[in-house]
């Protein structure tokens, strides 16, 4: 019960923290900096174990929509990843916050993440929790509008499949991501 | 650089660079929001019809002496080293029905000798992977042979993979379920067992018989345990009806949404299956 705890009280802290700091610069020239916006992306979780069982496998694909805010250098963003997973169907709300390298026309990105969320089951949702970090490339071709590759690693838990099925749920898996990005500037 | 995206993201970049305005405020950006939002209800909403059922049994009612051991795209229940001539099970489970809830039915079948494969589907919808049995059979080596199945729509994809892979299986058990109107097996060279249940309210018992066109036109309707089979070889149908069983009962994943109202008890209705199911692999020679 503490690990869970602790999974549940990350994302809140990487939220928290990762906003600050993103909009904590102060200053005109800064101010210009940040931006708010969102992500659309498709992404396949190639699975790299399951049930503490190293294999190789397709865990399932989820349409992410996150919403984030970012200045030059540092990003926060929360949002919905829906999609099919090992337990069938699942919602995570992917918190991440980290660091930006801006070299135009790329950027380069890399953030820690906590997921919180719930696989759907028709007599009642079972509770998840996903940790990882992950690193993204994104192409800016214009200012509002970019591309980006995300690739990252995340670990999956659903404590209470267990008692349903007798297997202890756990899929670590290697999110890839596809996506596009609308940049708005902060007023 | 050239601008690759003239119309709608040059406004939206033109917006927010000259006029430092928020471009949600334009109607490039409130009609994008509105795209997206729509995507993102949509989206709730195919979620939302996509819960899975999950499994409702004791998993101590599991006979002990059945193996299970599980992998992100299989679980497979063997009771020890399959016979020189046993054929295994191929099963695939109903749409939207966690794996799971079909054990206690299918480790009824693993303790008769049969090793069973369930193969799990993206979103546990088998229509995602019709041809997932394939590359599992390799699973238990052992076997001599495969017999694939499967419950509502995992039964119906069984019978899409049957008849595109006639050579990877030697027999077909279809519960509460029949071929795709395209994926007909009346040419089909192996026997084929199809069980369904009278209250079924899913696949009711008119689609069962509507549809026994799709099976090999050699069909002997079976009433009891036992029974001479008119044919033995090639293909045929042998066809059952469970008195007072329903769709979700061939599982055990509770009540389903439109099913009927069963007047046989759910362990009745899954030692019935599992009888006849055993009995198909005996008078085949596969056990």
């Amino acid at each position: 019960m503490r690990s869970i705890a602790a999974s549940l009280a990350l994302p809140f802290v990487f939220l928290l923290v990762g906003a600050s700091l993103a909009s904590a610069a102060p200053g005109p020239a800064r101010a210009a900096d940040r931006h708010f916006g969102i992500d659309v992306a498709l992404s396949p979780q190639v699975g790299i174990s399951y049930a503490r069982s190293v294999g190789l496998g397709l865990s399932g694909t989820a349409l992410e929509i996150v919403p984030f805010y970012q200045s030059r250098m540092l990003r926060a963003e929360a949002g919905v990843a829906a999609g099919s997973s090992p337990v069938g169907w699942q919602v995570l709300a992917p918190i991440r916050a980290g660091v930006r390298l801006p070299a135009p026309p790329f950027t380069v990105e890399a953030l820690a993440e906590a997921a919180p969320g719930v696989a759907l089951f028709k007599q009642a949702p079972l509770f998840m929790i996903g940790a990882g970090a992950l690193g993204r490339l994104i192409w800016n071709p214009s200012p509002s509008f970019a591309l980006f590759l995300t690739l990252g690693v995340r670990d999956t838990l659903c404590p209470r499949y267990v008692d349903y099925t007798g297997i202890a749920y756990s899929a670590l898996d290697l999110p890839l991501s596809l996506g596009a990005r609308w940049t708005f500037r902060a007023r | 650089m050239r601008n690759i995206f003239p119309s709608r993201f040059t406004n939206l970049a033109r917006a927010t660079g000259r006029d430092r305005a928020s471009p949600i405020k334009t109607e490039e950006g409130r009609g994008m929001m509105r795209s997206i939002t729509a995507f993102a209800l949509a989206g709730a909403a195919v979620l939302l019809v996509s819960c899975s059922y999950l499994p409702e049994f004791s998993l101590g009612s599991l006979d002990p002496l059945v193996s299970i051991t599980e992998t992100r795209e299989a679980i497979v229940l063997t009771k020890g080293a399959p016979g020189p001539t046993t054929a295994g099970f191929m099963f695939y489970p109903g749409g939207l029905a966690d794996p799971h809830g079909y054990l206690p039915l299918l480790a009824d079948i693993a303790a008769a000798g049969i090793p069973v494969i369930v193969a799990k589907a993206p979103g546990n919808l088998a229509v995602f992977s019709p041809n997932a049995g394939l590359a599992l059979r390799a699973l238990v080596p052992e076997a001599a042979g495969w017999v694939i199945g499967g419950h509502s729509l995992g039964g119906a994809m069984a019978a899409w993979s049957a008849h595109d892979n006639p050579d990877a299986y030697c027999g077909l058990v279809l519960l509460a379920a029949y071929p795709p109107d395209t994926k007909s097996l009346a040419a089909w060279p192996h026997p084929v067992l199809s069980i369904s249940a009278e209250n079924d309210g899913l696949a009711t018992p008119a689609k069962i018989e509507g549809t026994l066109s799709l099976l090999p036109p050699q069909q002997q309707p079976l009433t009891s345990l036992g029974t001479l089979y008119s044919y033995t070889s090639g293909g045929y149908a042998v066809l059952h009806q469970i008195p007072g069983g329903v769709h979700a009962q061939f599982g055990s994943y509770g009540p389903q949404k439109g099913d009927g109202t069963p007047t046989i008890s759910a362990d009745a209705q899954r030692a019935e299956t599992r009888d006849y199911i055993v009995e198909f692999f005996t008078n085949n020679g596969w056990l």
